[in-house]
């Protein structure tokens, strides 16, 4: 499903990814570790595509980083959840809106819009929240919102950069059970993170970044 | 992409962001406001100038008098004069009646006869009352027959037309100047409330959102405030007409005027100022980096 053909990725002089190879199935629960500034960040990038690769291919479904069109990226991104550590809510509008809007891109009726969201804002535990600004959340409040925005397309994958990071240990076991759920119908869960705790509570397929490439931790 | 969600979308933007909102409404007005009476003023200059120039008189004097039927026929010569409006024959009474009324005194007290010629009055028709074209009609009338000499305001005609000129070229540079002015602060003060939300702008572009699907809402609200802006200085002005300016121009004798279509126009280029300063801005935001980072 995922795929990483001798890529290469540099950031001025800075090289990222040096003949990285990877693969990663269907169903999946992945941790990508390393230390901070390896490339955790640029690996999920380069998934959603939001930079290529200098060198070498990598696919997604799909789609082929050599040979995506800027018309394209916008619908793959819509078969990937994404949830990021600063949760990235559109702080302009309430939490129904901000997960309404991931299926409004998507030309979806009102009412399978209203419907989807009461079901997803419900399984994250956020049903009496729905007309809550970010800005009443607390942070793990805020990051519920995200996932449940970034589940709300179906997608086959979803991608989480340090998702726990700013969060209470708490908090954190509660987002790792809603991805624990998710990952049990058959998404993908692609976790980066540095909070090694975390994979003694759910194991799952570790990856680490380590001189320009990929190890499978064992 | 859902024509009734984007127009809810375009609203809520000026909802959710009211002081940008306004910021911008008070741009494009200022903006429309400053261009607006400008080319009024530019527009009624013309006006004005054509006005002056109307109040030319070509006086034809005559060297003998002349019975009724000379009267008709000379009469005739000169309407058929291209570029004369009007003809008026001044006999030697009407003379002396404008010499007491402009002088204050009566040749009957001085003299014992009326010295004063006849003459005829020409007015100007709208289009030949620049100087070359009056000059042109003054060469014709002195060929005639009976004429003696042909007087009118060379000089002030001249002077006219230097001055039209000179304010042609000032006010081009100056409109242009302003109309530039006026792109350059609106099309900066949406990007500025752009920039301000350039994260969700992001955010939306990861969660698979279009371009055009992003696009569209703030091109909606820049035509809504760019509106709202004409709206509003076609207000101010005409406040400021209504109640200065043409109370002003009645007592001076000077016909200014600001007709509905000018404000149609005003509005429609606040329309056109918001599409076209939130089409430049939002550009910049939403381009995918297609290419290699290195």
């Amino acid at each position: 499903m995922i795929e990483f053909h001798n890529v290469r990725l540099t950031f001025g002089n800075q090289d990222i990814f040096d003949h990285a190879n990877l693969a990663i199935s269907e169903g999946e629960f992945v941790y990508v570790i390393g230390e901070t500034g390896i490339g955790k960040s640029s690996f999920l990038r380069l998934l959603y595509m939001d930079t290529l690769p200098t060198f070498g291919r990598v696919r997604i479904g799909g789609y082929d980083s050599s040979s995506i069109t800027r018309h394209q990226i916008p619908f793959l991104r819509r078969t990937i959840g994404i949830v990021f550590q600063d949760y990235r809510l559109l702080e302009d509008r309430n939490v129904f809106d901000n997960v309404a809007f991931a299926l409004h891109v998507t030309g979806a009726r009102r009412q399978v819009i209203a419907s989807k969201v009461h079901r997803l804002l419900s399984e994250v535990g956020l049903s009496s929240k729905e007309f809550a600004m970010p800005d009443d959340l607390s942070g793990g409040e805020k990051q519920r919102v995200a996932i449940a925005r970034a589940l709300v397309n179906d997608p086959v994958i979803l991608l989480a950069d340090e998702p726990t990071g700013n969060l209470d240990p708490t908090a954190s076991r509660d987002i790792l059970a809603i991805f624990d759920r998710v990952n049990r119908r058959g998404t993908a869960i692609i976790m980066a993170t540095h909070d090694y705790s975390l994979l003694a509570q759910r194991p799952g397929r570790v990856i680490k970044i380590q001189n320009h490439s990929f190890y499978d931790v064992v | 992409m859902s024509v009734s969600y984007t127009l809810k979308e375009s609203f809520a933007g000026f909802r959710r962001n009211r002081a940008a909102s306004l910021i911008t409404v008070f741009t494009v007005s200022i903006s429309l406001l400053l261009l607006g009476v400008f080319a009024i003023i530019t527009m009624n200059f013309a006006g004005f100038v054509e006005q002056i120039r109307s109040r030319v008189d070509l006086e034809v004097f005559l060297d003998t008098d002349i019975n009724e039927r000379q009267q008709e026929e000379m009469n005739d010569i000169l309407t058929s004069i291209p570029g004369v409006d009007e003809v008026v024959f001044v006999s030697k009474e009407d003379a002396a009646k404008i010499f007491e009324r402009d002088f204050g005194e009566s040749f009957d007290d001085i003299l014992e006869d009326n010295p004063l010629p006849q003459s005829f009055r020409l007015s100007i028709r709208e289009g030949y009352t620049t100087s070359d074209s009056v000059a042109v009609i003054a060469g014709r009338v002195e060929k005639l027959q009976l004429v003696e000499s042909v007087h009118y305001r060379k000089q002030l005609l001249e002077l006219i037309d230097r001055r039209a000129r000179a304010f042609t070229v000032a006010t081009l540079f100056i409109g242009i100047m302003l109309a530039l002015s006026a792109v350059i602060l609106v099309a900066n003060t949406i990007r500025l409330t752009i920039y301000a939300k350039r994260h969700i702008i992001r955010t939306m572009k990861l969660v698979g959102a279009t371009p055009m699907f992003i696009r569209a809402p703030f091109l909606i609200e820049g035509v809504f405030h760019g509106m709202l802006g004409g709206i509003i200085a076609s207000l101010l002005i005409e406040i400021v007409f209504s109640f200065f300016i043409q109370p002003l121009s009645e007592d001076l004798l000077v016909s200014i005027h600001v007709s509905w279509s000018f404000y149609a126009l005003l509005v429609l280029g606040g329309c056109l100022l918001g599409l076209l300063g939130s089409l430049i801005s939002i550009g910049r935001f939403l381009k995918e980096a297609l290419v290699q980072p290195n």
